[in-house]
C-alpha cells in the first residue's frame, strides 16, 4: 500500500514516532505490522505471515469490534507468552492504527473535495 | 484494570488525583505509565482535540467524543466525555443526543457533523468526497471538519484502550468531580 497522500496534524507525529518507530519491549516491526493490520495507512503492508497467528484475533477484534474485547483476550495473550509491557504496547499499536485509518480516510476525503 | 503494571502507575499527578478525587481515573493510570512511550504524546493530542476549537465549542467537541464512544459501545468513555459535555450543554441535551441524535434539539450543522463522525467511526473505508460535500452544504468549514476528525482519531484510540485494559466507569459522583476537573484544567491533570 502506498504511503498516504494526506498530511497528518503535527501533534500526531510525536505519538506515531514514539509508538511505531521508537524503542519498546516489542520490536518496531511487530508494532508496525499490528498497526497496519488495524488499518494504519502510513505503515507499509507486509505479508500476513508477519503477524504471529496468536495475535490475529485480538488485533482484528480490537481494531474492528472493540467492545467484544474481554479479560479473556488478555489472559490468552499472557498464555501465549506475552508479558504485560508487551500487551500494553500491542494494544496501543492496534488503537493507534485504528485511529490513523479513520483520520486518513477523512483527510483524504477532504482533499478529494478540494481537488 | 487488566494489567497490574497500570495499577502501579506512579508520579505526583496520579497521587494528586487519588487525593483530590478519591480514585485514580483509568485513563490517567494509562497516561502516566511509561509516559515517554505513549502517555505524554497521547496527552498532547488529547489536549489539542478537546480544547475549545476555532469552529466548535469545547462542549460540542466533548459531545462528539461521547458520541463516538457510544457508537463504539464503550460505556466508560461515553460516560466520561458525556459528563464533561453536560457541564457545557446540559445533561438532558447530552442524553437526547446519545439516545437519538437525529431528533435531538441540536443545530443542523452539529447534527450533520455527527452523521459524518458516525460514518468515520463505524465505516471508515466508505468515507469519501460526498460526505464532505454534505458537510459543506450544512455550513461546516474545513476547520470544523478537521476538528471533528481529530476527535474521531483520539477517541478511536481511547475507546480501544478502555476495552483492552478494562476501564471501569466511575460512579456518578466521582465522574462529576472528574468532569469539573477536566473543565477547569483541561486534560493536563487526568
Amino acid at each position: 500500500m502506498s504511503r498516504p497522500s494526506v498530511k497528518f496534524p503535527a501533534v500526531i507525529a510525536g505519538l506515531v514516532n514514539s509508538v511505531l518507530h521508537g524503542p519498546g519491549e516489542t520490536s518496531v516491526l511487530l508494532r508496525q505490522v499490528v498497526a497496519a493490520r488495524a488499518g494504519a495507512p502510513s505503515m507499509p503492508r507486509r505479508e500476513p505471515a508477519s503477524l504471529p497467528a496468536e495475535l490475529a484475533p485480538f488485533v482484528d477484534r480490537l481494531a474492528n469490534e472493540p467492545a467484544t474485547i474481554s479479560s479473556a483476550d488478555i489472559v490468552a495473550l499472557r498464555v501465549a507468552g506475552y508479558n504485560e509491557d508487551e500487551i500494553f504496547e500491542l494494544a496501543i499499536s492496534v488503537a493507534l492504527g485504528a485511529g490513523l485509518t479513520r483520520l486518513e480516510r477523512g483527510l483524504a476525503a477532504l482533499q478529494e473535495d478540494e481537488a | 484494570m487488566r494489567l497490574t503494571v497500570l495499577e502501579e502507575a506512579g508520579g505526583w499527578q496520579v497521587a494528586l488525583l487519588q487525593k483530590v478525587l478519591g480514585f485514580t481515573p483509568s485513563l490517567a493510570a494509562v497516561r502516566h505509565y511509561r509516559p515517554e512511550f505513549f502517555g505524554k504524546h497521547y496527552a498532547a493530542v488529547l489536549r489539542q482535540a478537546l480544547r475549545r476549537g476555532e469552529a466548535w465549542s469545547r462542549g460540542d467537541l466533548e459531545l462528539m467524543a461521547a458520541f463516538v464512544s457510544s457508537r463504539n459501545q464503550c460505556e466508560a468513555a461515553t460516560r466520561s466525555h458525556g459528563a464533561v459535555a453536560a457541564l457545557y450543554l446540559g445533561k438532558e441535551k447530552v442524553r437526547q443526543v446519545l439516545g437519538d441524535y437525529l431528533t435531538a434539539p441540536i443545530s443542523e450543522p452539529l447534527r450533520a457533523t455527527l452523521v459524518f463522525v458516525e460514518k468515520v467511526t463505524l465505516l471508515p473505508s466508505e468515507v469519501g468526497g460526498d460526505d464532505i460535500q454534505r458537510l459543506r452544504r450544512a455550513g461546516i468549514s474545513e476547520q470544523g471538519i478537521r476538528e471533528a476528525l481529530l476527535v474521531c482519531f483520539v477517541t478511536a484510540i481511547t475507546d480501544r484502550l478502555a476495552e483492552s485494559f478494562g476501564f471501569e466507569p466511575a460512579a456518578e459522583g466521582a465522574q462529576k468531580s472528574l468532569a469539573f476537573l477536566s473543565r477547569f484544567v483541561g486534560y493536563r491533570a487526568g
